[in-house]
């Protein structure tokens, strides 16, 4: 694991790599559990290929329609998916732009998925220093506790 | 302070590097942040006030030093980022979960 993102979540699931990975792209599924509980999404355009353009409307009662959207970086069906993020605001400006980049993982059990999201999209900014952000947000931790 | 503020001055590397220094060496003066780069005092000091008008760090005078630290409140709203996220995708991946064990279930038939 690299040792620059900031926020990394790990899911298994009893399916293939493959499976786990086409519900990422296929919009048919990717729109049945895009969002938490109670967020829908009416509206989902993918152009999955390097350097495509994705648009999602989410939809909750609480929050009304938001769009999100972003450009896929990387498509390497079933190990990898990167893709940038970022929320519009209500005039439709584009606000700040993050990087998700999503593995898979064949396990015993199935698909281990890890989901790393960063916090800065530019990686020079990241990338110009040896520190490493997981013992920076360590020390935050400790900060914040 | 708003994110997008926050991750503005978060997202030069001089200064993503002084808030590291800062999060994992503690309270430093101006003079002992300016070491590791070859800049100016001006261009430092610069630095210094856009990462404490973000609110990230915070300065206070000890003898005839200014000393700056990492400021908690300001992280806040990166902590509050995380945690939005975090929620989102652990419910998402929630019901990712029960739509893969239902085809699963499907093809087994």
């Amino acid at each position: 694991m690299s040792n620059d993102q900031i926020l990394t979540i790990e899911r298994s699931f009893a399916a293939s790599p493959e499976a786990v990975f086409d519900a990422w792209t296929d919009p048919a599924i990717l729109s049945q559990w895009w969002g938490p509980e109670g967020v829908s999404v009416p509206d989902l355009a993918l152009d999955v290929k390097e350097g495509g353009a994705w648009t999602a409307t989410m939809y909750s009662d609480q929050m009304g329609n938001k769009i999100v959207s972003g450009e896929y970086k990387a498509i390497e069906r079933p190990i990898r998916l990167v893709f940038t993020w970022a929320w519009s605001d209500e005039d439709g400006t584009r606000g700040h732009e993050t990087e998700v980049e999503v593995l898979f993982e064949k396990i015993d059990t199935g698909t281990k998925m890890t989901l790393n999201q960063q916090l800065f999209q530019d990686r020079s900014g990241r990338d110009s220093h040896n520190s490493g952000w997981v013992s920076s947000f360590t020390c935050l931790e400790k900060v914040l506790a | 302070m708003a994110l997008h503020q926050i991750m503005g001055a978060l997202g030069d590397p001089t200064r993503f590097a002084i808030v590291e220094a800062l999060l994992k060496e503690g309270e430093k003066s101006a003079g002992a942040l300016a070491e590791p780069f070859n800049m100016s005092k001006p261009a430092i000091s610069r630095h210094l006030k856009v990462l404490e008008q973000s609110g990230l760090i915070e300065r206070r005078t000890k003898a005839q030093f200014r000393v700056f630290s990492i400021r908690a409140a300001g992280f806040g709203e990166i902590d509050d980022w995380m945690s939005k996220y975090r929620e989102f995708w652990n419910g998402s991946f929630d019901r990712l979960e029960a739509i893969l064990k239902k085809s699963g279930e499907d093809e087994n038939e």
